[in-house]
């Protein structure tokens, strides 16, 4: 009590003046400038792209094609030894000034023309925020080869959605290019313009991009809405030293996958770690794609009947109730709380190495042999990490490439020529090669890449991806722009059965296909009788009259 | 002629402001509500109150209110008491009480999602340190994320670690600001501390509380932050704020959602008259 009386004595008796104010008001801001102008100067700044030494063009008349007028730029090029570490040079045991790759398309433009036209203007880019290091990579080379700045923004991946949506519907311009999930891809269609008029001019050979990874990207006359930056598919990836421990064979069938996890559980209680984990289930559209990768897998569920836009989620032999059940018991033989996991934090917890197999894109596999990333990595562990076809249901099909993204181009981009440009330097083969192989999470899409036994040396998940890619198939929701509205309501509901909130699987699965089915109404899809596209690649090759490539 | 009131004038720019940011988007939001919109599509369809009569009987609206009071009552019951409690320390005179008020003070000058952050690394399983610590106890993981109890248990704790030295310093700054004479009674007549605390002190800094506490429940009320980085609205956690991002800004439904955010709106105003006026005449 006195004290509180001394306080409230002395400061009543301080004089505050003008001049003292000033001054401690100065010396703050002082320091804060100070700091910030220490912090700009000590960052780190950009990777310095290695120069090449005279020598090293010799190896550009070798294997790999470059036109003649492309010579002077080769310094540019993206090439192993500009792009990867040491260790994954000793590890592919690839010459490092020699091209993976036999045809590339950076390597055949003109960029003295390039350059002359664009050298000092500005190109930006959004991204999705974990996948900045793929664009970064590229940035040194390509602000070289065009004489531009290339200016990134990083955007979480939750968010990336609907913030692009809000920046294109205003029309403020403020990309000239970004990274767009296929999965929504018809939301964005109206703002983007087709590059095949640019990829004709620079000679841009799109047909290379798997089709697989190019059906979301396409429209209803063949327009394309950018170059595939990211092309997914899952693997199954397991740590074969523990089953191999435990005495089991390497699962093929999701009954298989329960049973491993039962007979692991134990043994990695003692140990501490997981039998599985739970790529991503957070509730919403990551809800949806867990369980729609596992449902698809049993040849009743189609997402829509395929005569027409009625929600078929439960299948006419409950395969998608099943697959829901599977998607409910892989997380209780998960870390706790996977049931909330996104991307990131199930990337960390394989990586972590808290699992002993998973399903993921091909990223985690790469990833896994990163010793810089990876504490599972066989490079320095006695792990062994295996990638298989995904799980078998009552079929197997290589899961829907809903998170293909591709760089699109806004209509009120204010360089779309120079936009182009970066989306086709950054996804060339090589680059896209080097990428998926350098574990920057970005794979590549294409057909000479992926079927590139060079390559897979590199990243062991090409091999599986060539082998299954031809019998991807896609949700048919993708078609729509309501496509993300449609899985964040089906994947709300069912949530309700993973959290225990809704006791039966098949009853959340109706209650999806209804929330489902109010907004295919409201939007007018079910009053059409329109029979909704291809939903796998081996009807949309037909339908489009191309070869489905194959092993 | 008759003559421009001078204060009118002068209040002129603030009422642009005030109409340009709140009461078009208010009367906008309320026109959109009664439609058929989302901006993937250019047309709109006028469906007058079928997207109120939506949200309702939506369970998950109805979860979402559940949570945001859920929260908004355990975290003031937590954070009120304890608030006081470091401010009836903090007005003590003691070696280092100024760097104490310094450090008490930090956790508001974080921001919101930083702090969530923070605390999500360390209770991820098996990562985390304080899983570790609390393994090493012999508790083992706890899932922090997929229950809804325990989940609920740390977004109160990130709440409460972040927003308590709110009550804490404006409660302190009340308390130093007291008249010392009914002290000076009080210790004549032989009161106990409880007795002056609980007859003097506390009522004597009841419009403060009222205030403060006003002020927090209606800030508790739009929840959002702890929910989007910890469990992301799952295990039964979404708020109304986080209800409110999923419906209208993921799916760019703004029909529904602003029918959303019009019952919500109502909700807090109807929550903020009850309490001003049942608390008028301590206020005042």
């Amino acid at each position: 009590m006195e004290t509180s009386l001394k306080i409230r004595r002395d400061l009543s008796e301080k004089n505050v003046g003008r001049r003292s104010f000033l001054k401690v008001a100065g010396a703050t801001a002082g320091g804060l400038i100070v700091g910030g102008v220490a912090g700009y100067l000590l960052n780190p700044g950009e990777k310095v792209w290695t120069t090449v030494t005279e020598t090293t063009t010799k190896t550009v008349t070798g294997t790999a094609t470059v036109s003649p007028t492309a010579v002077p730029w080769e310094q540019y090029f993206p090439r192993a030894d500009r792009i990867m570490k040491d260790w994954e040079l000793k590890w592919t045991g690839w010459d490092p000034t020699e091209y993976i790759t036999t045809t590339d398309w950076v390597r055949s433009i003109d960029w003295g023309k390039v350059k002359s036209k664009y050298s000092g203007q500005t190109v930006t880019m959004a991204c999705e925020g974990v996948d900045i290091s793929a664009p970064q990579t590229f940035q040194p080379g390509f602000q070289g080869i065009s004489g531009a700045t290339l200016q990134l923004f990083g955007i979480p991946p939750e968010t990336l959605h609907e913030k692009l949506m809000a920046e294109f519907t205003a029309g403020t311009g403020r990309y000239d290019t970004a990274e767009l999930f296929g999965a929504w891809a018809q939301a964005y269609f109206p703002y983007m313009i087709d590059i095949r008029p640019f990829a004709q001019t620079y000679g841009v050979d799109l047909k290379d991009i798997h089709p697989a990874f190019r059906m979301m990207n396409t429209g209803p006359n063949g327009e394309l809405l950018g170059v595939v930056e990211d092309a997914d598919l899952h693997s199954f990836i397991l740590r074969k030293n523990l089953l191999d421990k435990a005495g089991l064979k390497i699962p093929d069938t999701w009954d298989e996958v329960l049973e491993a996890c039962e007979v692991l559980k134990p043994i990695g209680e003692k140990e501490g770690w997981y039998p599985w984990i739970t790529y991503y289930s957070a509730k919403g559209f990551l809800t949806f794609w867990y369980w729609g990768t596992i449902a698809v897998q049993f040849k009743d569920v189609t997402y829509t009947r395929l005569d027409s836009w009625e929600p078929n989620f439960v299948g006419d032999e409950e395969g998608g109730v099943r697959a829901l059940e599977i998607h409910k018991k892989l997380l209780s033989y998960s870390p706790p709380g996977s049931i909330n996991n996104t991307y990131e934090l199930g990337r960390e917890q394989w990586l972590a190495g808290l699992g002993a197999m998973a399903t993921s894109h091909q990223c985690w596999p790469r990833q896994s042999y990163d010793p810089e990333l990876s504490k599972i990595s066989p490079l320095n562990t006695d792990n062994i990490i295996e990638i298989r076809p995904y799980p078998r249901g009552t079929t197997r099909h290589a899961p829907e490439n809903i998170t293909t993204t591709y760089l699109g181009i806004p209509k009120t981009s204010k360089n779309q020529e120079l936009a182009f440009l970066w989306s086709v330097y950054m996804n060339s083969q090589e680059s896209s090669a080097l990428m998926g192989c350098h574990g920057t999470g970005v794979e590549s899409g294409f057909v000479s890449v992926i079927s590139n036994p060079k390559v897979w040396k590199g990243q062991p998940a090409y091999k599986n991806i060539w082998e299954t890619a031809w019998t991807a198939a896609t949700e048919t929701f993708v078609y729509l722009p309501e496509a993300y509205a449609i899985e964040e309501a089906a994947g709300a509901e069912i949530y309700r059965y993973l959290d225990g909130s809704e006791p039966s699987a098949k009853k959340a699965l109706q209650n999806a296909e209804e929330a489902v089915r109010k907004i295919l109404d409201k939007a007018g899809y079910l009053k059409t009788g329109i029979k909704p596209p291809p939903w796998t690649v081996e009807d949309w090759c037909k339908e489009h009259n191309e070869v489905n490539p194959k092993p | 002629m008759r003559k421009l009131n001078p204060g009118l004038l002068m209040s002129i720019p603030t009422l642009l402001f005030l109409f340009f940011w709140f009461f078009f988007p208010f009367l906008y939001n309320i026109y959109a509500s009664m439609h058929y919109w989302t901006l993937y599509r250019p047309d709109i369809q006028f469906i007058g109150a079928e997207n109120f009569i939506e949200v309702l009987t939506s369970i998950d609206f109805r979860n979402a209110a559940f949570a945001s009071f859920f929260y908004t009552i355990i975290c003031f019951a937590v954070e009120l008491p304890l608030g006081l409690g470091i401010a009836v320390l903090l007005s003590r005179e003691f070696k280092g009480v100024g760097i104490a008020r310094v450090i008490v003070a930090i956790p508001i000058l974080m921001i919101p999602i930083g702090t969530s952050i923070m605390w999500k690394l360390l209770t991820m399983p098996k990562l985390g340190l304080l899983q570790y610590f609390s393994e090493v106890l012999g508790f083992g993981v706890i899932d922090f994320y997929g229950n809804f109890w325990l989940a609920s248990l740390l977004i109160l704790l990130i709440d409460a670690w972040q927003w308590t030295p709110f009550f804490a310093i404006v409660l302190l700054a009340a308390l130093v600001s007291l008249p010392r004479e009914p002290y000076e009674a009080a210790k004549v007549d032989g009161a106990s501390p409880f007795m002056v605390f609980t007859k003097i002190t506390l009522p004597s800094i009841q419009p403060v509380m009222v205030i403060v506490s006003i002020l927090r429940v209606l800030d508790l009320l739009k929840l959002a932050d702890p929910i989007f980085v910890v469990t992301k609205g799952g295990s039964g956690t979404e708020t109304l704020s986080a209800y409110i991002w999923r419906v209208a800004f993921k799916p760019l439904d703004i029909g529904y959602g602003g029918a959303v955010a019009v019952l919500y709106w109502i909700l807090m105003f109807v929550l903020a008259n009850i309490l001003v006026r049942r608390f008028k005449s301590v206020i005042q």
